[in-house]
């Protein structure tokens, strides 16, 4: 996989970035490989039926895929996989309301994106990037060749965080509309209002990916102790507190349990949850994605 | 309080430009965040931004900037303002004790002037009494400092003194007569005694005096002047008392003399009783000197006791001499502070009689160890009691003046002075003292407001603290600086 150019916009995406980029693809490999010991690798010859590797079962997964063998001998439940599904549709959607700009949330999120794209794009399958905002799923960009990945940064960086995402409504849309086996990321702070049971309705389709919760475990902090106007993105409501590391601990408690409900119901529709802060390096999350996202 | 330069104090307008920076550099600041949805939770919030609290940091940078501008202007504390202190003398002398047409003594009129003068002195002013006598007077008030020095006494000075206010309080219409001179003789087998009697008065008097169980005689005694007769005494040892009959003169105590032909006797205690024998041959030697012929007694006959415990005695008088030794033991406490007159420095020509409390020269003003004390001893006697330890020099070093003359007045208290014929001689006044003093002056009472002080004010610099508070309110500011952030 090759990017060429600084890309659309250098703020987000820099060079070092781009270089992760292109190594994406050998990441992934690598890491495949050692997951799947004594397994051919996914290139050469053999169709869409070479077996691949063994992977956990995970609620959804067809019954008709259990290698009963492995269960009879180890007693523990997997799958096998075939060179074929690797081959899937990766569905790519960006939290694109105003509480995901603040703080460098925006570089995170976008950063974030376009590595799923890139690992969507070097198994050969085809990558679609979407936005959610205002209750919708808005398709933006496609590609299917790692040739298309510029286009697709450059889609992701037009996007400015801006109004609500309306996830309570968006999600539904979305989860109805990905293809069955389709490896779906979202992209997103969850910071709605949304029962996190939407998620639950993509369970059984055999959906593959993750949720990238951005912020997660931090929270937003002020500067300094003392008094702070606190603006909120979406609302533009203003609160005057006097901000303490008591509070802030008490508000980290409350964001963590906020976002509890929400990784439960990710693993339930067969979705790895990876929270990521945005300062966080990059190459944490490529990581975490190339190990726990099949 | 008052400022070397008060110039600097114009720093002090930097206190609400730092007060302004903190505002700023305080309130709120607005942050943009993803979402108020976790503080919705903290209802208290609100109240604590609202609420006013001691803000330490803003505390401390108005202290030390405050301190800094006052310490740049040079404060100086006074503790105490610029004072006079008015030196009053006043006449003790016995003719203060003459009592005037109105009843009352000239002693009583000098000390309502006195009172008078405190009462115009400023809180800062000082009013130092003492007491004198004779010449004495207007070289007491110009000794020491003083920014005005007042002579009270019955009569103006004989000379100008421009730098003494002087105030009289005598009597112009008092009149006196007294026995100026007395003495007795043997001659011939007969004891007589002579005496001389001065009119104090404007007009010529006939005057009687009488010895007791003697002669009598009436002398006509010019105005002013002088008149004497010698009369008939009893014979033998016991004391002639000569009476002058004036019982409308202003004077009572020049009236009467009392003429001793015994000797001194001296009860002088033994080392057994606590007296050293060194301070014993001193006193000895010292009596050879101030009492010739004096003769030692038993402590019941003695009219001067040397560490001897005192006794009734017809006279009233009672000397004690303790050493110091037996006397610390010995000395009874007072039995009222309150009756004690102030104490006085021990001088050369010290009346011991007339002296409650006397302090040796080399012990202090201040010290609380007395080396006269007078009290009432039995019967009523007048008890004087002399702590003294000569070798030690106290009251005075042996070998010097000061100590002869104390025991030489200690004698005439005791026993009386000497006189022509071999007999003591009690009662008899200083020639001058019968003589009244008659003149009026009323005290300048602005005198001590138009004096400059003499006392200047007890300033006490601040800066050194000043700049102390605001390096210490400092430091702890910028100590205070790194725990501000939030972990």
């Amino acid at each position: 996989m090759t990017v060429r150019g600084p890309g659309p916009d250098a703020t987000l995406f820099p060079p070092g970035f781009l270089r992760l980029l292109a190594s994406v693809p050998a990441l992934v490999r690598r890491v495949h490989v050692g997951a799947a010991a004594g397994v051919h690798a996914a290139r050469g010859t053999g169709g869409p039926f070479l077996f691949r590797g063994h992977r956990a079962y995970r609620p959804g997964d067809d019954l008709r895929r259990v290698d009963w063998a492995v269960l009879a001998r180890h007693d523990r439940v997997v799958v096998r996989e075939h060179d074929a599904e690797r081959e899937v549709r990766t569905e790519v959607w960006l939290d694109g309301s105003a509480s995901v700009g603040p703080e460098g949330g925006r570089v995170a999120a976008a950063r974030a994106a376009a590595l799923a794209c890139a690992v969507g794009l070097c198994g050969g399958g085809r990558v679609r990037f979407g936005v959610l905002r205002d209750g919708a799923a808005t398709l933006r960009r496609e590609g299917d060749d790692p040739a298309d990945l510029p286009g697709l940064l450059e889609a992701i960086a037009a996007e400015a965080p801006a109004h609500r995402a309306g996830l309570a409504s968006a999600l539904p849309a979305l989860c109805a509309r990905a293809p069955s086996r389709a490896r779906l990321f979202l992209v997103t702070d969850l910071l709605t209002d949304a029962d996190p049971s939407v998620l639950a309705r993509a369970a059984g389709r055999g959906l593959g990916g993750a949720v990238l919760h951005l912020r997660d475990p931090d929270t937003w902090s002020p500067p300094s102790e003392g008094l702070v106007e606190a603006v909120d993105a979406e609302t533009g409501v203003r609160r005057v507190v006097r901000w303490t590391p008591a509070r802030a601990e008490r508000v980290a408690r409350r964001a963590a349990a906020h976002a509890l409900p929400w990784a439960h119901a990710a693993r339930a529709a067969g979705l790895a949850f990876l929270p990521f802060a945005p300062a966080s390096p990059p190459e944490d999350l490529l990581a975490r994605i190339a190990l726990e996202v099949p | 309080m008052a400022f070397a330069w008060p110039l600097a104090l114009v720093g002090l307008a930097a206190l609400p430009v730092v007060w302004w920076l903190h505002r700023r550099l305080t309130r709120a600041v607005p942050v943009v965040v993803p979402s108020l949805r976790f503080l919705e939770a903290e209802p208290d919030a609100d109240r604590d931004a609202r609420a006013r609290r001691v803000d330490l940091d803003l505390l401390l940078a108005l202290v030390g900037v405050a301190a800094a501008a006052f310490a740049a202007a040079g404060p100086v504390l006074r503790t105490q303002d610029a004072g006079r202190t008015v030196r009053v003398v006043v006449d003790d002398g016995p003719a203060m004790a003459a009592r005037g047409t109105d009843g009352t003594t000239a002693a009583a009129r000098a000390e309502a002037a006195v009172d008078r003068l405190r009462a115009t002195l400023a809180p800062h002013d000082v009013l130092a009494r003492v007491a004198a006598t004779g010449d004495d007077l207007v070289a007491a008030a110009r000794r020491g400092g003083a920014a005005v020095r007042v002579v009270v006494s019955d009569r103006l000075p004989a000379s100008a003194v421009p730098d003494v206010e002087t105030v009289a309080v005598g009597d112009p219409a008092a009149r006196n007569a007294g026995i100026v001179a007395a003495s007795a003789a043997v001659e011939g087998g007969t004891r007589r005694a002579f005496v001389a009697v001065r009119n104090d008065a404007s007009v010529a008097r006939a005057l009687r005096v009488r010895v007791a169980g003697g002669g009598s005689a009436t002398l006509d005694v010019p105005a002013g002047g002088v008149a004497s007769a010698t009369l008939a005494a009893p014979p033998g040892d016991a004391s002639v008392v000569v009476t002058l009959d004036d019982p409308d003169g202003a004077l009572a105590g020049d009236d009467e003399v009392r003429l001793s032909p015994a000797p001194l006797r001296v009860a002088v205690a033994g080392p057994e009783a606590g007296l050293p024998s060194a301070h014993a041959d001193l006193v000895r030697r010292t009596l050879d000197v101030v009492a010739p012929g004096w003769e030692a007694a038993s402590a019941v006959r003695a009219t001067l006791r040397v560490g001897v415990r005192p006794v009734a005695l017809a006279d009233g008088v009672d000397l004690v001499l303790h050493p110091i030794a037996a006397g610390g033991a010995s000395v009874r406490a007072p039995a009222s502070a309150a009756r004690e007159r102030p104490p006085v420095a021990y001088a050369a020509d010290l009346d011991v009689a007339s002296t409650d409390l006397v302090y040796a020269r080399d012990v202090g003003a201040a010290s609380p160890w007395p080396v006269v004390r007078t009290s009432t001893g039995p019967a009523g006697a007048h008890v004087v009691e002399v702590l003294f330890d000569p070798l030690a020099g106290t009251p005075a070093p042996a070998d010097t003046a000061a100590w002869p003359i104390l025991l030489e007045n200690v004698v005439t208290a005791a026993a009386g002075a000497p006189a022509p014929g071999g007999h003591r001689v009690q009662g008899l006044l200083p020639p001058d003292a019968s003589r009244l003093g008659r003149d009026r002056r009323d005290l300048d009472l602005g005198a001590s407001a138009r004096a400059a002080p003499d006392r200047p004010p007890v300033e006490r610099p601040l800066r050194a603290p000043l700049l102390a508070l605001a390096v210490a309110s400092w430091g702890a500011l910028w100590g205070r600086g790194a725990r501000r952030r939030v972990a």
